[in-house]
């Protein structure tokens, strides 16, 4: 039985995508056996980090509808055996996603691989619950400025009441956040919430906190999880992350400002 | 086979009224009804008519909106010639208000919410007080016909004595309420003192008081 993981903010553009490329990379390079799929219908970007765009036959929607079969769709990896990609539809909208129909293909996903990645899109909307509908564990993508923050606690407030764990009155969904885009000068300066901050207003257990990196960026262009970029912060924060998320216990790492520099200790800079 | 003999508290409303034109009557009725329907509805009534329409007509007006009327009263009439009509007994405000206030307050339960309450939740204690042992975030509404007790912060809004029971009070560890209401009336952010710690709120006669506590 696999992990079913949603990746989820209510806003957008606070790294979703990103996040759901570098984790589902994360876990398969780990040995996991990992397939991600892209429930931002009529959006679709998860192809374009993962560089699979040009190998896109059969989606997700011809899926649940029957037009094609999984193992059609299902995009394998160049870089890691363990990663699957299931792409979202360019064409139609978020009404194609049925519960029904995301239910039988996770399912079947479930039966051969250890983790499924629902990147979810962004809002509270259907697409949104569909995506996080079935999950077990949701990662929470938070930015450190309130409005994030205060979507962040809707989406929390809707995976304990509108999951399917929500709904059968089993244990429910295990939350994890994950900060993204945190600069520790501007935390300093107090132009951005702090960790804590964000800590105390969602009350969530931390998985990992991301800093801002212009190698997010560039990597993403370039259809190339920023995991894989091992120098990066980011690609770090990263992987530290997808350590916790399989039960290491590191310490949170880049919390602070830059480092400074040697000459600047020696001359006091 | 065994009869057991309990006291009872049910709560009722007095519908008072001096309309002398059941077109009148039935406006007036109706607008309550729009304005707080899940409370009136199905609701036991105890009828006081001080106008001079027919007390049976108005009682059938009452059922014919799904509330029963239990009891009837009149201050401008004399009670055999009303109660020995209509078979109900005649209830004078006195006697009500005493049971009333007696059951009402004592007898409300509490309903306990443990987890955080999130922007954009809505819980209604109908009936009862609510005690949330965990925050209230900001964009998450709390209502409750009794008190509030909530042990994290409150960021939210906080409905307390929403059926327009008076003595309801909020209690909360840390108040950042976006609204506080009790009893229908209200403060918003803006006009709440910043206050450390744990507060009290409460009306004193028509005045919302926030009260700091440590």
């Amino acid at each position: 039985m696999a992990e079913i993981i949603v990746v989820t903010s209510g806003k957008g553009g606070v790294g979703k995508t990103t996040t759901s490329a570098a984790l589902s990379m994360g876990l398969a390079q780990a040995g996991k056996k990992t397939v991600v799929i892209d429930f931002d219908i009529g959006l679709r970007n998860l192809d374009l980090i993962m560089n699979c765009e040009r190998r896109v036959v059969f989606d997700f929607v011809n899926v649940i509808q029957g037009d094609s079969n999984l193992s059609q769709a299902l995009i394998k990896d160049k870089r890691c055996e363990n990663l699957y990609i299931l792409p979202a539809s360019q064409t139609r909208d978020k009404d194609a996603l049925t519960i029904e129909g995301v239910e039988k293909i996770l399912n079947e996903l479930s039966d051969s691989f250890d983790y499924i990645i629902c990147d979810s899109p962004a809002g509270i909307e259907h697409g949104a619950q569909m995506a996080l509908y079935f999950a077990d564990t949701a990662i929470v993508v938070t930015n450190p400025e309130v409005s994030s923050v205060r979507d962040s606690d809707r989406i929390l407030g809707i995976l304990q009441s509108k999951s399917r764990r929500a709904e059968a009155g089993i244990e429910p969904v295990k939350e994890k956040l994950l900060l993204t885009r945190y600069n520790p000068t501007r935390v300093e300066k107090g132009e951005m919430l702090s960790v804590d901050d964000v800590l105390e207003i969602l009350a969530i257990p931390l998985l990992g906190v991301i800093p801002e990196d212009e190698s997010v960026l560039k990597s993403s262009n370039e259809g190339k999880p920023v995991i894989l970029e091992e120098k990066s912060l980011a690609g770090q924060s990263y992987s530290d992350s997808v350590q916790r998320f399989l039960g290491a216990e590191l310490e949170h790492r880049f919390l602070d400002g830059e480092k400074k520099g040697f000459l600047k200790r020696v001359f006091g800079g | 086979m065994t009869i057991k003999l309990k006291a009872e508290f049910q709560p009722s409303f007095r519908l008072i009224t001096d309309a002398n034109s059941i077109h009148d009557f039935e406006i007036a009725l109706d607008n309550h009804l729009k304005q707080s329907p899940a409370m009136v509805a199905e609701s036991r009534v105890i009828l006081e008519n001080n106008g001079s329409l027919d007390t049976s007509i108005l009682i059938q007006l009452c059922q014919a909106r799904k509330m029963l009327v239990w009891g009837v009263y009149s201050r401008i009439s004399d009670e055999p010639t009303h109660s020995d009509t209509l078979g109900l007994p005649w209830i004078a405000p006195s006697q009500i208000n005493k049971s009333q206030q007696g059951g009402a307050n004592h007898q409300r339960q509490t309903m306990v919410i443990s987890k955080p309450v999130r922007s954009g939740v809505q819980i209604y204690a109908r009936d009862k007080n609510l005690v949330v042992m965990s925050q209230v975030g900001a964009g998450a509404e709390i209502i409750a016909d009794g008190d509030i007790q909530v042990w994290g912060p409150l960021r939210g809004r906080a409905i307390a004595g929403a059926s327009g029971d008076l003595n309801s009070s909020i209690i909360t560890r840390d108040l950042t309420a976006e609204l506080v209401s009790i009893a229908g009336i209200y403060r918003v952010r803006d006009d709440m003192p910043e206050l450390q710690g744990a507060v009290r709120v409460y009306l004193d006669s028509d005045n919302l008081v926030t009260e700091q506590l440590d």
